[in-house]
């Protein structure tokens, strides 16, 4: 393999100085003329009829340009999934019942902030307080309180407007809570378990996390008198965000333009399309003026979905020689009021932990369950790290009651390079077992497991798709030379702290050896950039990276030829170096990419050089009409998933204080398989931002909800590690190379997370010689499992 | 009632009108434009807000802008003079201190006020300084090195 | 994004241009110096203020020093030069340990020894914005008829989680308190009610001046459990100082609305106030962290800290 030039380098940040100075614009910075105030009053109970709502005294409030209810904009439902099986069934504003605390049933638009929320404090809602169910296992029972009858879809849902009328859209009639099932099962599960020399069944309960994203969500919109409707969002994706705005405000989707802004984070929590974003291009329309809705912290953690809380019940079986030979796993995906990307965690709890151990033997049963709380989303990894955490956890306490090593147990079930996966997708690159080895290595594990007392030590495994085969995931880009050589990449990919426009620029300039100044990335304009996945399911580098590459080797291909003309010697003799286009055989033959940009339009009938890529994730899945639909089943999980995955292990060792539960991480190691790291330093920052994720989720995280209400809605009671909190922590890049991904890349923004936090609680458990079942694990769970004679195995 | 102040932002003096319950954080963002100070938490949690009043750091979000009358306050826009980065900057720019960006302002305007009152600090000193400005992007090793590199390069 | 009741402002520059508008404005007053704990509270309307008198121009209020038999603190001292203040550190190794230990360096930076003194009890029911307090009945705190933490509980539960004043009621400590005609020195410990509903007795036009410690140097230190190594407020504290003559005084802090305080005049005397304290300490379901595991390290916490020193 060649020497990269740009890639797999730590290159500085292309928008460095915009972040240092303070110059970055991010959507909370957004301020237009004319602009409007929004407020959403919330519903402070968890179930409960809308017997009435009075404006007036709203209305009448010197500053106040609009009320709306939600009678006024009735039911145009969306979710994150919108299928013919299962409907949308959320609105922007309740229209005649309430189904969690903090939904909202009213906005208002005033001249300042301050008005709109005086305004909330004079509009009278009459409510009925109607019976709420909050645990899941309760709701499932027959006679709990329906959180859903009868749900009525709109028109048409997403899956016909995107071309895929397998059925068409259907009332969902609500049994016992279900939102919905899967079920995926291979080989034969009862014979598995009888080939078992050890069975174990286990209930693990993981919370809902808040993602924190630091700037709160926001959304600025300003709807034209043409029809247009601009919009300035804090998001990760803008193909979710237009369609979604387009179809509930009835307007064609290219006259939605979701503008460029920075985005202050994600992490999966600002993903699809949220009431405030609706609400404020809805008053937009309404007053003809701009409004921008920004979420308080307390209003983010109250009504933005966390993610989300499951129970597993694991059933494994292993034989002695530590063969895993059955696998059952029942999750209870509590949903809160609607069920949002709820059909895919289901599958995603499967699929995620599919490439990790050869098992022969599988059912997985999964089922979405109404609450009455706030709705739940995706996280970074999505059912991986609760699916983890379960999994990793059994598996310790299987090798435990058998006597096994916990390291060798694991790297013998692993699968191996070239495995076919039971769905039909192929691991073209697996460096799994690898990460293992080198994170228990830097451990020393082999030394220390076990010697000292107080002391333990914990591994983890993950792994995670690099996007997925459903719509929208494919991606295209183009890049357009300019008359001084230079170049503007056009990409739908949304910068949100991952690097990716830089990431990107060094694609472009390897592929075309320039250095890389002459690229600049335009990237996130629904206007100007090509369809586009977005950022999420991990698919930026592995999909759009892809196209990006494509779409440089496309305008390097048409440089060289007209370079060949221009300078008549074959193109076999030319290369590209440094920003110009020279012979190999006679270096004095050259020519600029400046003047390629001219001599393409004055030589070549006006040809302006514009190199176009494009790709999908999964080829050879179509997501279109009749027989070409090979889409996969989320509730069966047949078909292919994704293209490549991406792989991590992480090995930990812990002090716990056996009088006070404190725990201590005396290091931390994640050792992910990410393919190529395009940006080294980059992929070090996710790693290492994924591993102090994992140690929150461990030791402090958990959004607490009590009869419906978040009693832990700020910074300081929902508590994220500080920069006093870090221990040491060694992250390990394993380059596997996938051959699919650009220059070798695939997946690294969410897999060690998983990994981390399995590693770190099984530390804990082997620190104490208790098991703890569920996350948390703060300090007084730590004391009870402690203290609790009969529970738990060491 | 709404009163006239002056306030010294960036060693310039610029003059609001406004009511003595606003922030200076609201201030600074809604009446000046200075949108590089950022809200984060609204309560004083997580330090996204930090800018210096008088050389001190100061959680703008409870501050109220009244207070900051007769004082220097510097915010990050502040920083660099005119087109040079301060050494923080670059460092930040070097060590991927940053990833998303939204608590960077903060922080380094923490970090300015520190080195000021710390020019040869330990590592264990600055993660103490920094530990109430909440980041949720880096894991903080980056920052931390970031610190530690401008320490540095402000001492040469 | 939050959004501050309206209010008026003043900058007294003397003791006595203060003393006059609390008296003026009868309770309707709030003092303003860090702004660390009364500028949230204001934001969540848990406070009111129809005026807020910013303290810190006031000459003469900020200060460390050694008067004859006593170490005198002003009230705007901040935690911060507290903690770094050689004399403190010397003398008041507690009170050193628990200016360290106060929420992050920014805070400490700006918060005043007078202000973390009396700030408010907490509690997760009432320490939140109104929106959100929306979907409880008001509590005793508010002004109501209930305690949400506790159903059919006949007081407030809320909890004192200051840092300082626990480590100085353990060194003796007195306020120097000023009203409108008088001035009057109490022990630290009396300013405090036990009622979470209004924890602190002060009158309205009351204002601690300075914090005055004996000269006398004391063993000691602090404990504090807290889930953060920054920001958070403690789970449990515990602060303990000791004369030359064994004589001394262990208080915990944050299990109630006024720090326990046990006296003792030898070690074995000490050694039994663990069990003592673990047998007082009664917190409830209104912190993190369950209150079970909350008294036990009242107990575990005053050990380790007993065996430290």
């Amino acid at each position: 393999m060649k020497d990269f030039k740009y890639v797999k380098k730590g290159l500085k940040r292309t928008d460095g100085e915009m972040i240092v100075t303070g110059r970055a614009k991010f959507t909370v910075d957004m301020a237009l003329p004319e602009m409007l105030f929004g407020k959403i009053l919330g519903s402070p109970y968890p179930h409960a009829r809308i017997i009435g709502i009075n404006v007036d005294k709203a209305k009448e409030l010197e500053g106040v340009k609009a009320v709306v209810t939600g009678k006024d904009i009735g039911y145009r439902r969306f979710s994150f999934i919108d299928t013919p099986a299962y409907p949308a069934e959320q609105t922007p504003l309740a229209v005649d019942r309430v189904r969690f605390v903090g939904e909202g049933v009213a906005a208002v638009a005033a001249v300042t902030e301050d008005i709109a929320a005086k305004a909330l404090d004079l509009i009278e809602v009459e409510y009925e307080e109607l019976p709420a169910v909050f645990d899941p296992e309760e709701s499932m029972k027959d006679g709990a309180p329906a959180v859903h009858d009868i749900i009525e879809p709109n028109t048409t849902t997403a899956w016909e407007d995107f071309g895929i009328p397998k059925a068409k859209s259907r009332p969902f009639k609500v049994v016992n809570n279900i939102s919905n099932r899967t079920l995926i099962e291979y080989g034969d599960i009862e014979k598995g378990f009888e080939e078992a020399d050890c069975i174990r069944e286990d209930r693990f309960e993981i919370p809902s996390t808040s993602h924190v994203a630091m700037e709160p969500h926001v959304a600025v919109a300003n709807y034209q008198p043409t029809g247009k409707l601009d919009v300035w969002l804090t998001h990760m994706g803008y193909e979710h965000k237009r369609f979604w705005l387009a179809k509930l405000l009835d307007i064609p989707m290219s006259m939605v333009r979701v503008h460029k802004t920075y985005v202050g984070g994600t992490f999966g929590g600002k993903i699809s399309i949220f009431p405030y974003e609706i609400l404020s291009a809805y008053l937009s329309r309404l007053t003809a003026r701009p409004v921008k809705i920004t979420l308080t912290r307390q209003e983010v953690f109250s009504t933005c979905p966390p993610a989300r809380r499951m129970i597993v019940y694991m059933k494994m079986g292993v034989n002695k020689e530590g063969k895993i030979t059955a696998y059952h796993s029942k999750v209870i995906d509590d949903v809160g009021a609607y069920r949002r990307s709820s059909p895919t965690a289901m599958y995603l709890a499967h699929s995620f932990r599919n490439p990790i151990y050869d098992i022969a033997n599988v059912r997985h049963e999964g089922y979405g369950v109404y609450t009455n709380k706030l709705y739940a989303t995706a996280k970074r990894g999505h059912s991986l790290q609760q699916m983890s955490f379960a999994v990793e956890s059994q598996i310790d306490m299987i090798c435990e009651e058998l006597g096994l090593d916990k390291v060798d147990m694991r790297l013998k079930n692993f699968r191996k390079k070239g495995d076919v996966l039971p769905n039909g997708d192929t691991l073209n690159s697996y460096a799994l077992p690898e990460c293992l080895k080198q994170a228990v290595e830097k451990i020393g594990w082999k030394e220390k497991y076990g010697k000292e007392k107080s002391r333990g030590f914990g591994i983890g495994t993950a792994s995670m798709f690099s996007g997925a085969h459903n719509y929208p995931f494919a991606s295209g880009a183009m890049i357009r030379l300019n008359h001084d050589g230079r170049m503007i990449l056009y990409t739908g990919q949304t910068e949100f702290g991952i690097g990716i426009d830089t990431v990107m620029a060094q694609v472009v300039a390897e592929v075309l050896d320039c250095p890389m100044d002459y690229v600049i990335v335009n990237c996130g304009d629904s206007e100007v950039s090509p369809h586009d996945v977005g950022n999420w399911l991990s698919a930026g580098m592995f999909v759009s990276g892809e196209a990006v590459r494509r779409a440089a080797l496309d305008l390097r291909e048409q440089m060289l030829n007209y370079a060949a003309t221009g300078l008549e010697i074959d193109v076999e003799d030319l290369e590209m170096n440094d920003g110009w286009i020279v012979s190999r055989s006679d270096d004095s033959k050259k020519l600029s990419f400046s003047d390629m940009s001219r001599y393409g339009i004055q030589m070549a009938g006006g040809d302006p050089l514009i190199g176009k890529g494009y790709t999908k994730c999964v080829p050879e899945v179509y997501f279109w009409k009749g027989k070409y639909n090979k889409t996969a089943s989320l509730s069966s999980g047949k078909g292919r998933f994704t293209q490549a995955y991406g792989l991590a292990a992480a090995a930990a060792e812990v002090e716990v204080t056996p009088e006070t539960g404190e725990v201590k991480i005396i290091e931390l190691v994640v050792a992910d398989d990410c393919g190529t790291p395009i940006n080294v330093k980059s992929v070090e920052g996710q790693i290492m931002s994924q591993a102090v994720m994992g140690i929150g989720d461990v030791l402090l995280e958990e959004v607490e909800i009590k009869d419906g209400i978040v009693m832990n809605p700020n910074l300081l009671e929902y508590r994220v590690p500080t920069a006093n909190d870090i221990p040491k922590i060694t992250s390990i890049i394993v380059d596997s190379y996938e051959p699919n991904g650009p220059f070798g890349a695939k997946e690294v923004g969410e897999t060690s997370r998983a990994a981390a936090i399995s590693a770190i609680a099984n530390a804990i458990c082997n620190a104490i010689g208790k098991r703890i079942c569920a996350l948390p694990m703060t300090n007084d769970r730590i004391m009870q499992a402690i203290s609790d004679k009969k529970g738990g195995n060491s | 009632m709404k009163r006239g102040i002056l306030l010294s932002v960036n060693g310039e003096r610029r003059e609001v009108f406004i009511e003595p319950n606003r922030t200076l954080l609201d201030v600074l963002r809604e009446e000046l434009s200075l949108t590089g100070v950022k809200e984060a938490c609204g309560r004083g949690e997580c330090g996204a807000c930090t800018v210096l009043v008088d050389g001190n750091p100061v959680n703008s979000c409870i501050t109220l802008a009244v207070e900051a009358e007769g004082k220097e306050i510097e915010t990050i826009e502040g920083l660099s003079n005119g087109g040079d980065l301060h050494p923080l900057q670059e460092a930040f720019i070097e060590h991927h201190s940053f990833q998303c960006g939204f608590c960077t302002p903060g922080i380094i305007m923490t970090a300015k006020a520190f080195l000021d009152r710390n020019p040869e600090p330990t590592e264990e000193e600055i993660k103490n300084a920094v530990a109430g400005n909440i980041c949720r992007c880096t894991g903080y090793d980056n920052i931390v090195d970031g610190i530690l590199n401008a320490a540095e390069e402000i001492k040469k | 994004m939050s959004l501050l009741a309206e209010f008026e402002y003043k900058r007294p520059e003397s003791l006595d241009e203060l003393l006059d508008l609390l008296s003026d404005f009868e309770g309707k007053a709030a003092i303003l110096a860090g702004g660390t704990d009364i500028i949230p509270r204001i934001k969540m309307g848990l406070k009111e203020p129809a005026l807020v008198i910013d303290i810190k121009e006031i000459e003469g209020l900020n200060y460390v020093k050694k008067e004859g038999e006593n170490v005198r603190i002003g009230s705007i001292t901040t935690i911060f030069d507290i903690r770094n203040n050689a004399l403190i550190k010397d003398r008041y190794p507690v009170l050193h340990e628990a200016a360290c230990l106060t929420a992050s360096e920014n805070i400490q930076l700006r918060g005043t020894l007078g202000g973390n003194i009396i700030q408010d009890t907490r509690c997760v029911y009432y320490n939140k914005p109104k929106e959100w307090r929306a979907s409880f009945k008001a509590c005793f705190k508010i002004g109501g008829g209930t305690c949400n933490a506790a159903g059919g509980a006949k007081k407030c539960f809320s909890v004192y989680c200051g840092d300082l004043a626990v480590a100085l009621i353990s060194l003796g400590a007195s306020v120097l308190i000023m009203g409108k005609d008088a001035e009057r020195e109490i022990p630290l410990e009396d300013i405090f009610t036990a009622d979470g509903k209004i924890p602190f007795s002060l009158n309205d036009g009351d204002f601690i001046k300075e914090v005055i410690i004996p000269s006398e140097k004391k063993m000691g230190g602090y404990e504090k459990l807290r889930l953060r190594k920054s920001i958070d407020y403690p789970v449990v504290n515990i602060a303990l100082s000791i004369d030359a003559e064994e004589r001394g005084r262990l208080a915990v802090g944050s299990v109630a609305a006024k720090p326990l305080l046990y006296g003792f005049s030898s070690f074995e005397e000490l050694r039994q106030l663990p069990d003592r304290a673990y047998a007082d300490a009664s917190p409830i379901n209104n912190m993190a962290l369950s209150p079970l595991y909350r008294k036990s390290m009242v107990r575990v916490l005053s050990e380790k800290l007993i065996g430290r020193i």
